[in-house]
């Protein structure tokens, strides 16, 4: 492995969040308070709720670990609402008696009632769309095409067994760190589709390559919706931020050439604390300290 | 006010010898009406350079008496009041100099108060506190600097040594500014007049003044 990939395997590391941190205890306690909720709240419904996005799919980082829940009700299910509008606000004013709630294209994203502090939890509505509960019908509030079908198991193995996690997972942190608009969901497509001939190849080299084509790329690189590849139209998701993910890509593989990884992601945590150490050391060295003040 | 490296060639001097001898990536910088120290400052762990900032280091008019002004020029520290950096690099209360400058050299500035000013910055980078702690912001931290010279822990007593240092003469007979009921001269009176022979009230009015 070279120094290049065991670095970034470090950061990848650092970014994983084990089954007993504090924020996973958290996210399984407000898991568990809004299944008791919605329990109560449609206890005449059949649903299923269940983790998806990135806790099912092995994407989860430290510096974006939202937690989706899916609420999907039997295909023939109305006690929560006739239509998918319908179940969508049920289920939002139901979550409203515990939860600040706001409404995203098709999830409630949860909020601390009061404070307004971020659960990193998202309820995501839906209906299947038989009984063999895989496809699905979600609500797209505010778009003009207002049913989605998709399927949340499609998705999930999409991501989960492209043989790229790895590499999905650091660009995802690239995106939280550059703060880059594209939604997360197209973002980990377009890197699952770059990498189709590439998953033998180490972790440095994955990235420079998925970086290097869209560098290149003078428009929006297709990708396809793989729970839904003819009727869902993902490229708006893409066209709309190309040419940010462009000037971040040439970015990104300036500095990495330039400085190496480091200079992209950072010091390593380790690193970090034996520099603090370090620094520590030679402050209790200086003979005559001074306090920093400032007029204000 | 004289240039002061005109009337102080050897001053001038001092700090060339110290750049060359100690700290090589620094320079002076000679313009007609002033004298300025750039480029890289090495933030040193014995031989081995931890980290560097690029800096200007001014000399004031009244220079050694007060002391020189650094800039950190690079903008790696944002300019905030929180991280004492507004406009200056704001190293310490400038009158803590004017008290300690019989013990502290151009060189023992850079060892010590820049030195120890850039640790802090490099180690607030990385999330953690101030190694010797911080002045409250404004008068407040001119008072917690003034109580420190003077060895008392009440502001309010600092305060009152403030007003006392203002005067043109300091009389023994006063009641000491540190509230324990005792006359100055039995008291914190010859420390006050250490410092009031310094000029303490009159750099901390500038300072003021400046803000």
């Amino acid at each position: 492995m070279s120094d290049d990939d065991k670095y970034l395997k470090d950061v990848l590391a650092e970014q994983k969040l084990a089954s007993d941190s504090d924020e996973m205890k958290a996210l399984r306690a407000e898991r568990d308070a809004v299944k008791e909720l919605l329990d109560e709240k449609f206890s005449d419904c059949e649903f299923t709720l269940r983790y998806g996005g990135s806790k099912a799919k092995g994407t989860l980082i430290r510096e974006m670990y939202d937690l989706d829940l899916v609420f999907y009700l039997r295909s023939d299910e109305n006690g929560a609402g006739q239509t998918l509008e319908d179940i969508f606000f049920n289920v939002a004013k139901a979550l409203r008696e515990s939860y600040d709630v706001r409404e995203k294209t098709s999830a409630l994203r949860l909020r601390a009632l009061g404070t307004a502090s971020d659960l990193h939890i998202d309820v995501v509505p839906g209906r299947f769309t038989n009984h063999d509960r895989s496809d699905c019908y979600l609500y797209q509030n505010g778009v003009e095409k207002c049913r989605l079908k998709t399927n949340l198991d499609t998705h999930i193995a999409h991501v989960r067994d492209s043989g790229v996690v790895d590499a999905v997972c650091l660009l995802k942190l690239l995106r939280v760190r550059r703060g880059l608009s594209v939604k997360q969901f197209a973002w980990e497509l377009l890197a699952i589709e770059l990498l189709k001939g590439k998953k033998k190849a180490g972790l440095a080299d994955q990235l420079d390559h998925v970086l290097k084509v869209i560098a290149e790329a003078d428009t929006a690189i297709a990708i396809e919706d793989p729970a839904n590849p003819t009727g869902n139209d993902l490229m708006p998701l893409l066209t709309a931020s190309w040419s940010e993910l462009r000037t971040m890509a040439q970015n990104v593989r300036s500095i990495a050439s330039g400085d190496g990884w480091r200079a992209v992601f950072g010091e390593l945590q380790a690193e970090k604390a034996a520099r603090a150490a370090r620094l520590k050391s030679a402050a209790s060295s200086v003979r005559t300290p001074m306090r920093p003040w400032d007029k204000g | 006010m004289g240039n002061w490296w005109l009337d102080q060639p050897e001053t001038l001097e001092d700090i060339r010898r110290t750049l060359v001898g100690h700290y090589a990536s620094l320079s002076v910088v000679e313009e007609s009406d002033s004298i300025e120290v750039r480029g890289s400052f090495p933030v040193l762990d014995g031989d081995d350079v931890l980290d560097r900032y690029d800096v200007l280091i001014r000399f004031p008019p009244t220079y050694p008496d007060d002391p020189p002004e650094v800039w950190e020029t690079a903008g790696r520290i944002p300019r905030s009041a929180d991280r004492h950096n507004s406009e200056t690099a704001c190293l310490f209360v400038p009158f803590e100099w004017r008290i300690r400058r019989r013990d502290l050299t151009f060189r023992t500035f850079l060892d010590d108060g820049m030195r120890g000013y850039f640790l802090g910055q490099s180690l607030t980078e990385l999330g953690h506190d101030w190694p010797y702690g911080e002045r409250a912001h404004g008068t407040e931290g001119m008072l917690q600097a003034l109580a420190d010279l003077l060895a008392v822990d009440d502001l309010e007593a600092a305060r009152g040594a403030m007003l006392m240092l203002l005067k043109p003469v300091i009389k023994g007979h006063w009641d000491c500014f540190c509230g324990s009921g005792a006359r100055l001269r039995k008291c914190h009176g010859q420390k006050l007049r250490a410092l009031h022979h310094a000029g303490t009230a009159q750099s901390a009015m500038r300072t003021r003044r400046q803000s």
